[in-house]
């Protein structure tokens, strides 16, 4: 018994003793890391992304960086968008973050820097390489903060917009050409009519209803074709500088979508599916059109293996003159983390990426440069993605921003997170679609309304605080919808 | 007051004392997972929900009751928890009676092929949630889906029916797969209940010639109280907390037509489009906790009751 009573406690202590062991090694490991001279042995930096349309491509370009750089490896896991927020926030809480990281709306940029988890990366850019980019892509707030770059364009910022996806075959079967693609909401009814005609179950325009973010974007853009002063992106009018989401725009485009779906040309599927499922019946011959992002045709074609499509720019009221306002707001960025152990490495990919990611997301037709002479040198076999890349480029119009004009705009901005409504437009869309909101307009002013207080509540927060701000900071008396922007028209408001 | 202090009395004999010493050097692993993963988590949920916190960085905006405070006010957590009312009272009434009549027919020792009946009705429990709602959505769907195709083509419909693009019909919809789901597990908790039952009451009744229906009114039933309480308490408590199935097959909508409030907690901590707000998200799980905890500490008071009522039959 007592020699059982002995064996009890020596295991115990063995197990003491192995755990010390382990922890012991642990910490060895970590020493050891630390020592690693950077440049010279093996170095592994992390970069975590949320774009899965970019994973082939940077795989590739990964792969070519490290045959040229052997003792450099990047990893790169896969991880789903949806969860990259989460994902970020426990590698804050737990201070490790990876070498190089994708933005996300969640933290902004801002929020990042006066939290100390990034750093700026200047040093990147070789001379005179900052201005290759397209004007407005250093913009304080987006990119910049107090002059210092903290953000890496993935994409050409001057993306998405919003078009109309046409399946040749359907058109063919309807007895339709290009020819015929709409240009106006008139158009699309006459042409609908005739698609309609042709198949009991095709229809003319299917849309993800259920991607709400998407029908806020194209809900927007045209609506521009009807009042232009209030910018798809936000909603927000840049001469009265309040939230606008009762205006004519909005509501008229709603209306016309509700329309489309009592004259039976929307495919009644729309109201409970999502911008993927709807690409999807799009390919399968269901709908003629899919209003989609520029993003879209790669999507098709990747994806869905479907090459017999279009791109057209999106139908609007009279067929009228649309945009999408680029306002330095590039929303796809890279940021480098403060705590980077490798940032010489760091460097070196980051020049690499500039140099052969860029013109790699040309060539696989995934999305433009921020390079524009890269746009245009880069020879690209793929007439969707170029006719898309060529509305996109007409679409988008440099407008102005509040960031640009007064600094503390920035801190405005971070207040608001959090503050505004959590209604959106595409879900006044669904409601109304689905039948639960008679009256639009109301409901869009009730959102207006949510979105003006939650600003100037903002404002006075940021006043309080010792920086100041006024509402007309917000607005632009010196801009012309639908004109360039170019950075002296600022200047001019000072006067 | 011995007998308290008796219980705490280090054992006196060695043996014993390392048996203790070993049964906690045992459960210790497992506690400590408790600690960490479920005492913990609560714990701090209630502290953020006195934040304005992202979940970036640190809880820097101590802002007092103000997340309750906007929470009560919120038109749409009122109508999150209306829908998780409605889908509860809807999935147990539904559930309740119709599990408890299959499960006497298959409690009978007379019915065949009873295995095979408790197997098939227990298929969709063991089915992943987020894939039934996938699924579903594409039988409930309105265009070449299976339930308006065949509507039509038994011509009790003239025209698909929009199952959940109609804020009343998705949330029918969604009431008749989550009580679909939860049916074979209701039947196999009604099953144990009456098999649990002692035989010689049967027994009895049969030589006093008591018919099946009165067997089943006077002795089957007023017996099975105390567990149809305890079932009655699972199936609200699990109806209260649906989630995978509403985000999957529904999404809440249309315009939050069938938005509950797990999904409505969801959407404001995690949201992906937006920018997460865990405080507010918190102090929304805890007002949810709470009112589940009342609703649940009612029905096991009467469940008590019932069980000491039950016990003098």
């Amino acid at each position: 018994m007592k020699r059982m009573r002995k064996r009890g406690y020596i295991s115990i202590l063995l197990l003491l003793a192995a755990g010390t062991a382990l922890s012991g090694c642990s910490q060895s490991s970590g020493n050891g890391e630390e020592q690693t001279a950077p440049g010279q042995e093996k170095v592994t930096i992390k970069f975590w992304h949320r774009w899965p349309e970019s994973q082939q491509a940077l795989e590739q370009a990964i792969k070519e960086f490290s045959e040229k750089y052997p003792n450099i490896q990047v990893e790169l896991p896969s991880i789903a968008s949806a969860q990259y927020p989460t994902q970020l926030q426990a590698a804050v809480a737990s201070n490790d973050l990876p070498d190089i990281f994708a933005n996300t709306n969640a933290v902004p940029l801002d929020q990042l820097n006066r939290l100390g988890l990034i750093r700026d990366i200047d040093d990147v850019f070789k001379e005179g390489q900052k201005d290759k980019f397209y004007e407005g892509t250093w913009t304080e707030g987006f990119t910049t903060l107090d002059g210092k770059v903290y953000a890496l364009p993935h994409f050409t910022p001057r993306r998405y917009a919003h078009v109309l996806y046409y399946n040749k075959n359907v058109l063919k079967n309807a007895g339709l050409t290009e020819n015929d693609v709409p240009k106006s909401w008139d158009d699309l009814l006459k042409v609908g009519a005739k698609i309609k005609q042709s198949g009991s179950d095709v229809y003319p325009l299917i849309l993800g209803i259920k991607t709400d973010w998407l029908s806020n974007g194209y809900l927007g853009q045209m609506g521009t074709a009807i009042k232009p002063e209030v910018v798809p992106n936000d909603g927000f009018n840049l001469k009265t500088g309040q939230y606008e989401f009762d205006s004519p725009g909005y509501v008229e485009s709603i209306e016309f979508i509700k329309k489309l779906q009592d004259e039976k040309l929307l495919h009644p599927n729309s109201l409970v599916i999502d911008y993927r499922e709807a690409s999807s019946l799009f390919a399968g011959g269901k709908a003629a059109f899919v209003i989609d992002g520029t993003f879209l045709s790669s999507e098709l074609q990747q994806n869905n293996k479907f090459n017999d499509f279009g791109v057209a720019p999106l139908p609007t009221k009279d067929g009228k003159p649309q945009y999408y306002a680029f306002q330095g707001e590039t929303k796809a960025t890279l940021h480098v983390s403060k705590n980077t152990k490798h940032y010489e490495e760091v460097k070196l990919f980051l020049q690499f990426y500039m140099d052969r990611y860029y013109t790699k997301q040309l060539e696989l037709g995934i999305e433009g440069s921020p390079i524009i002479e890269q746009n245009k040198t880069v020879k690209v076999d793929n007439p969707p993605f170029v006719e898309a890349q060529k509305i996109q480029d007409q679409t988008f119009v440099l407008s102005p921003h509040p960031y640009t004009r007064n600094r503390a705009a920035v801190q405005v901005n971070t207040e608001l997170n959090g503050k505004k409504p959590k209604e959106t437009v595409g879900k006044i869309l669904e409601g109304y679609l689905a039948g639960q909101i008679k009256d639009v307009k109301a409901q869009l002013s009730l959102l207006s309304s949510g979105y003006n207080k939650a600003l100037q509540e903002s404002i006075d927060k940021v006043n309080k605080a010792g920086t100041p701000i006024q509402l007309t900071d917000y607005q632009f008396p010196n801009w012309v919808p639908l004109q360039p922007y170019a950075t002296d028209k600022y200047g001019e408001l000072k006067k | 007051m011995q007998r308290t202090i008796s219980r705490f009395v280090w054992p006196a004999s060695r043996r014993t004392r390392i048996r203790y010493l070993w049964a906690y050097a045992l459960i210790g692993p497992q506690l400590l997972f408790f600690l960490a993963f479920t005492v913990y988590p609560i714990v701090m949920s209630y502290v953020y929900s006195f934040y304005e916190w992202s979940g970036f960085g640190p809880l820097e905006q101590f802002i007092g009751w103000d997340n309750f405070a906007k929470l009560v006010q919120e038109q749409a957590f009122w109508n999150a928890f209306r829908n998780s009312l409605i889908y509860m009272a809807a999935t147990t009434l539904i559930l309740m009676p119709s599990t408890l009549i299959l499960a006497l027919m298959l409690n009978r020792a007379l019915f065949k092929g009873k295995v095979f009946y408790r197997t098939l009705y227990f298929l969709p429990v063991v089915t992943t949630t987020s894939t039934i709602g996938i699924v579903m959505k594409f039988i409930f769907g309105n265009e070449n889906a299976l339930v308006n195709e065949v509507l039509l083509g038994i011509g009790l419909i003239s025209k698909p029916i929009p199952w959940l693009g109609q804020a009343d019909t998705a949330m029918l919809v969604l009431i008749v797969i989550g009580a679909w789901k939860f049916y074979g597990m209701m039947l196999v908790y009604w099953l144990a209940g009456l098999q649990s039952l002692p035989k010689e009451v049967f027994e009895a009744a049969r030589t006093d010639g008591a018919n099946p229906l009165q067997t089943l009114r006077f002795i089957t039933l007023p017996l099975l109280m105390p567990v149809a309480a305890v079932i009655l308490l699972l199936t609200v408590v699990n109806s209260m907390h649906v989630f995978d199935l509403v985000k999957t097959l529904t999404g809440g909508g249309p315009f939050y037509a069938t938005e509950t409030v797990d999904l409505y907690i969801y959407n404001y901590a995690f949201s992906t489009s937006g920018f997460p707000q865990i405080g507010y998200a918190s102090a929304a799980g805890i007002v949810f906790g709470v009112a589940i905890f009342i609703l649940t500490g009612c029905l096991g008071l009467w469940a008590k009751r019932l069980q000491q009522t039950g016990g003098k039959h």
